[in-house]
């Protein structure tokens, strides 16, 4: 029986948010601090001949600028990729603080450091930069063209293709193709969309001239962060601290290693300036100078028997990963692995992945990295495939539906798998059986649809991933665990000391979790990859396991008892229940960890996990209204079902879930970033894209479908990114069974809409 | 810059007077904040009219409604007298960003800049309202036609000429006015396409028709062709439709990277036409809804 | 050039020499300290730095700051009394209406206004009347929910 995993407990960090007590990177003031702005290309592609800051420097009030002449030129992954890409892969490092090539409209030129913030951007006007224009390329299929103008020479020789071709290989699909008997075909488009998080990047840089450097920031992963900027600037890695202040306004994989690039250029300009430097980016900044989802194309083919049986799945997906790689190669291959593969029994897969640059704003990671992508493509192709069969695609995706104890492509096992029920759920939550395909005339038409799909609880095997911390019993017997993991909206530190308390045996408004901070712990991979509540959860409860045996040790020499026969519970030193009578007398461990301390003992673990990987499953259905003569689409419901193992803290899965629904909604209907050549993305506030407002969100059911994992602590499995994935899919596969067209490109605007009535339909 | 908060509007015409057109009129500033950031309008000196009482009225005067130039478009679309004679201006000035714009932008605002899909603009437009207008040499009525000078462009000088009210003529029992919306996003975001209507219906037919249409050339830009056709024209289905495609023939929309080429909007300014003129037939029992 | 400012803010009369050109927000957060207004987007487009002023709600990053003369000037810090948080804050945080945390702030105020205008609304006003907020993270049913049951215990208190 566990005390605190299973419950709703209110979020530790709630009372700091709903106060305004909460500090983010932006609430971070001090002594002495100067503000910084960047100076930004205009143009998609050019030489930087020279950058002339005579007259900005004599502006009263400036006090530092940075420029390529005067910052480290040492190539770098602005991402975690840096260091957490796998032997024997290397991550791609081609990114500079300022380089003598700018690759995209706003790709950083120079940085100046003043007294004020306004001083700071008048005197950007005043640098002189003498740019030589290249030819630019924008998108995937021109960039692979012979002659294309190359973005990254260096690195992607002759061919724009970032880091090499992913390829997946599972079984023969090749041999295998022609057993089959039915083949469907579909090519989907996606479009770029951004995290568009509420905190903007920023970073607070404070260099110390003796050689140390403490940034406040708004990473979601500080210790990638710190090890980054430490190779940037050659400085030894121990002299560089990371901290989240401790908040974080939101992560969606936007800030994943640096955010951005404003850790390294507050730091740069703090170096210079020998003062603290803030650098907040501007909301305009955000979305046109931060990674964004990856657009692109996937063709999807599937060989399956007449029964619906599948027997092969060959995929060939096209990205455009923009001007720089970040993490771009390895999205590639969760595209392949999570996304494109899905959530079937596929005894054959062919799998290749083209990363392509071109000169438009970096693509990387998104909730769900490339997972969506490849789950729009696979769940278009089933649709397809059921009506080639004349199959119900609930129907037909039961029959093939990964289950318990099924043999995958991946080097780790299916532990545990409700897929089954998560269909069947979503679909009875939508009220399948009485509304699919039921004939529609008028103007306005409804329909239902269902995509399913997988992910993963940890960034394993793709990339590293392990965590170490510390645990320990402060004096008066209550709990602190220290780990670097972050806080960036989901809730982990609340779930993990839900967890840390059970399995400690400790109350747990006696218990404190210390985050965020790379000075406070050892190494953590950070929040990404659905990661932390699974895989700093597999470490505590180990600690824990190595906490208790200390206590027990020394409480046994200390009650004069066998170690052996004793139990923490609820904070009390207790005879365990089978253990032989007489039993102890419960002992308070605030007693316990005080006469300890008294003897010069402190009960103190530390310790460092690679965790193992548990695939989360989940299936979603819509229904959807459509007005023929607007092309307006409406969701009226979505249905989320989720195979999340144990959910340790029930309302912040459905969080995560309704969180996922929602900007899954704006994935498919309205989010998209326009890109118009010679000025770029159009989309450069809040009014310009349309990411869903609250009058905007349907009625949603978030079901957790009851499950355990093996490997994962307290059976618990991955959530975060996973409503992102299967909710276009559906949406779509529901506005095809209002009107009987399928769409293969997102989103679904009303423009595209329309015009594809009227070509169906006529006028 | 200096920040005058006046008191009266008489006190407004002093400052006005002594900036020697450097100043600028700040009502909400919604827009106007931004505009002298970004260096689209360039202002040595706000004046405040927020605090004058007399322009914060609402109130019927002698068969008009007036609406006071610095009544924000909450006070507005949540007044009884508004929502009673002007569901359609009540619905239009809700479309305005977001609530907490609405708290602080006014009506006058959404008006003088001029832009050509403001929704609160647009519903006025078509109940023929007239804008009091103050300066150094007296007051004077202008028309909604009088107001536009290009793409948000306002024919008025907020550096020498104040609006004190907005006056519009109370609706007789057989007229009503609509308004239509075709949006990406309910909140937060600009048109892709707006329509207001105003009719008299007598006996089955059209009497007169007023009907505006944005973004599709210089403020709202009046269907003349429309209007003139469906005078005396059965009210019904097919007469809203063809007074849609006659609409066509006064617009010029312009592809939007956003909110919808040229194309979708000629395709669907028809289908908002007749959404709006069936609107007004249902609230006035000719029709159901 | 500085003029004299005279406001009040959380109950405190405050009495400062400000460059009129400066936004409320900049002045709450750079010159009084109170960062839990925050900046979403500086252009009224997000709802983070709602405030209420007068008892409206507005967005104080494209307020002008001498708009705040003579005014009283509710912020986030104002809201918790005698140690009770408000049961706005209260529903906020056991809801599961606080994610990331960023947008909270703003959202609670206009939550404020809100039920201080209209102590039942229904759900869809709830959503109409806040979609000035925006929300990356919840997705937005829970802080629908956590007006709700806020308005639901704030009539009973005036009920008590």
């Amino acid at each position: 029986m566990t005390k605190y995993v299973g419950k709703n407990i209110p979020r530790l960090d709630g009372y700091d948010k709903a106060t305004g007590r909460g500090l983010y990177t932006t609430d971070i003031y001090l002594p002495h601090m100067l503000h910084a702005a960047v100076l930004r290309s205009p143009y998609a592609h050019a030489k930087v001949i020279s950058v002339d800051v005579s007259e900005a420097e004599k502006m009263e009030g400036v006090v530092a600028i940075a420029t390529k002449d005067n910052t480290p030129r040492t190539y770098f992954n602005a991402t975690a990729s840096m260091f957490l890409t796998n032997l024997p892969d290397k991550p791609v490092l081609d990114q500079q603080i300022f380089s003598d090539v700018v690759r995209y409209i706003g790709d950083e030129v120079a940085a100046v450091a003043a007294e004020t913030e306004a001083i700071a951007k008048e005197a950007l006007k005043k640098i002189k930069v003498v740019y030589e224009e290249l030819p630019a390329v924008y998108n995937v299929d021109d960039a692979m063209k012979d002659g294309a103008p190359q973005v990254q020479p260096d690195f992607s020789p002759g061919n724009n293709v970032c880091g090499g071709v992913v390829k997946i290989r599972y079984g023969d699909a090749e041999a295998n193709w022609d057993k089959g008997e039915v083949f469907a075909e579909t090519k989907v488009y996606m479009q770029r969309i951004k995290q568009a998080q509420l905190e903007t990047h920023g970073a607070v840089a404070d260099y110390n001239p003796k050689g140390h450097l403490k940034v406040y920031s708004t990473t979601q992963t500080p210790y990638p962060a710190k090890m980054i900027l430490a190779t940037i600037f050659d400085m030894p890695a121990s002299n560089v601290h990371v901290k989240n202040p401790p908040y974080v306004g939101g992560g969606f994989g936007v800030r994943i290693g640096l955010s951005a690039k404003a850790e390294a250029i507050a730091s740069a300009l703090s170096i210079l300036a020998k003062r603290p430097v803030k650098y907040i980016y501007s909301r305009s900044e955000d979305f046109l100078t931060s990674d964004s989802r990856h657009e692109g194309y996937i063709v999807s083919k599937i060989s399956a028997m007449k029964d619906g049986t599948f027997v092969a799945l060959d995929t060939r997906a096209y990205m455009n990963t923009g001007a720089y790689a970040t993490l771009g190669v390895e999205l590639a291959g969760v595209t392949g692995a999570n996304g494109t593969s899905g959530a079937y029994r596929f005894p054959n897969i062919h799998y290749d992945g083209y990363v392509i640059y071109t000169n438009q704003e970096t693509a990387g990671a998104f909730r769900g990295f490339g997972a969506p992508q490849g789950a729009f493509a696979l769940e278009t192709c089933v649709d397809q495939l059921a009506k080639q069969l004349g199959r119900d695609p609930l129907d037909l995706r039961l029959q093939n539906a990964l289950r318990d104890g099924d043999e995958w492509w991946f080097p780790y096992p299916i532990t545990s798998c409700k897929l089954m029920d998560c269909l069947k759920e979503a679909a009875k939550s939508i009220g399948w059986d009485e509304k699919r395909g039921k004939k529609q005339t008028g103007t306005i038409r409804r329909g239902v649809g269902i995509g399913c799909g997988t992910h993963v609880s940890n960034g394993a095997p793709f990339c590293l991933d392990y965590n170490a911390a510390f645990m320990r019993i402060e004096v008066d017997g209550s709990l602190l665990v220290s780990s670097a993991v972050p806080e960036i909206g989901p809730g982990s530190t609340t779930g993990l000391l839900q967890i840390a308390a059970d399995a400690v045996g400790v109350p747990m408004e006696n218990a404190r979790f210390a985050f965020g901070d790379t000075d406070v712990a050892p190494f953590d991979v950070g929040s990404h990859a659905s990661r932390t509540l699974y895989s700093a959860g597999y470490l505590l409860v180990r600690l824990a396991v190595d906490l208790r045996e200390q206590i027990f040790e020394w409480a046994g020499k200390f009650l004069d008892v066998d170690p052996s026969t004793l139990d923490l519970v609820d904070g009390q030193i207790v005879s365990k229940c089978d253990a032989a009578e007489p039993h102890i007398e419960p002992t308070p461990l605030s007693y316990l960890a005080h006469q300890a301390h008294l003897r010069a003992k402190q009960f103190v673990v530390s310790g460092c996990k690679a965790p193992t990987n548990s695939p989360p499953f989940h299936a979603h259905a819509a229904e959807v209204e459509v007005d023929m003569e607007t092309g307006m689409i409406k969701v009226l419901k979505l249905a989320a079902a989720h195979d999340v193992g144990v959910a340790v803290n029930p309302i912040l899965v459905e969080g995560q879930i309704e969180s996922g629904l929602i900007m899954g909604l704006g994935y498919a209907l309205r989010e998209e970033m326009t890109y118009q050549e010679g000025k770029g993305f159009y989309n450069d506030s809040y009014h310009k894209y349309m990411l869903p407002t609250m009058d905007e969100t349907p009625e949603m059911e978030s079901i957790i479908v009851e499950g355990f994992d093996p490997d994962g602590p307290f059976g618990v499995k991955g959530v975060g990114e996973c409503g992102m994935i299967p909710t276009a899919p559906a949406i779509v596969g529901a506005v095809e069974d209002a009107i009987g067209i399928r769409f293969y490109e997102i989103p679904l605007t009303p423009g595209r809409v329309l015009k594809k009535i009227k070509e169906v339909y006529g006028d | 810059m200096k920040y005058l908060i006046a008191n009266s509007t008489t006190e407004v015409l002093e400052f006005l007077k002594e900036a020697g057109g450097t100043a600028s009129i700040l009502a909400g500033g919604t827009d106007l904040v931004l505009d002298i950031e970004s260096g689209k309008k360039k202002a040595d000196v706000l004046i405040d009219v927020t605090r004058i009482p007399e322009l914060k009225k609402i109130e019927e005067v002698d068969g008009f409604l007036e609406i006071g130039a610095a009544a924000t478009l909450t006070e507005i679309h949540s007044h009884p007298l508004v929502r009673k004679y002007f569901p359609s201006l009540v619905k239009a000035c809700k479309k305005v960003g977001s609530r907490l714009i609405q708290n602080v932008a006014t009506l006058a605002g959404n008006v003088i800049t001029a832009q050509p899909a403001a929704d609160a603009g647009m519903a006025l437009s078509v109940l023929d309202p007239r804008f009091v207008l103050v300066d150094e040499e007296g007051t004077r009525e202008c028309y909604v036609d009088d107001m536009y000078a290009g793409f948000g462009v306002s024919t008025l000088d907020s550096g020498r000429t104040l609006m004190t009210k907005i006056r519009i003529p109370l609706p007789k029992e057989n007229e009503a006015a609509s308004f239509q919306r075709l949006e990406l996003r309910k909140s937060l975001s600009l048109p892709m396409l707006n329509v207001a209507a105003m009719a008299a219906i007598k006996e089955g037919k059209f009497e007169w028709v007023r009907l505006r249409m944005a973004p599709v050339g210089k403020g709202p830009v009046r269907a003349v062709e429309a209007e003139e056709w469906l005078v005396g024209k059965e009210v019904s289905e097919e007469t809203f439709e063809r007074a849609g495609e006659l609409a066509l023939e006064n617009a010029n929309p312009r592809s939007n990277p956003l909110r919808g080429s040229k194309e979708y909007r000629e395709a669907t300014l028809p289908v908002m036409v007749k959404r709006a003129l069936l609107e007004i037939a249902t609230q006035l029992n000719v029709m159901e809804g | 050039m500085k003029e004299r400012l005279v406001t009040t803010v959380n109950g405190r009369r405050i009495e400062r020499y400000v460059d009129p050109s400066m936004r409320l927000v900049d002045f709450l957060r750079d010159e009084l300290l109170l960062t839990g207004t925050k900046i979403g987007c500086k252009q009224g487009e997000c709802g983070a730095c709602t405030i209420i002023m007068n008892g409206t709600a507005v967005l104080s990053c494209i307020m002008p700051v001498m708009k705040a003369m003579d005014a009283e000037i509710l912020t986030i810090e104002g809201l918790e009394k005698d140690g009770k948080l408000h049961p706005i804050q209260d529903e906020f945080i056991k809801g599961g209406a606080i994610q990331c945390g960023f947008c909270t702030p703003g959202f609670i105020m206009g939550a404020k206004a809100l039920l201080d205008e209209n102590p039942s609304p229904t759900s869809e006003e709830v959503r109409e009347e806040l979609s000035g907020h925006i929300c990356r993270c919840t997705g937005y049913k829970k802080i629908e929910d956590a007006v709700l049951k806020a308005a639901e215990r704030l009539r009973e208190e005036k009920d008590d």
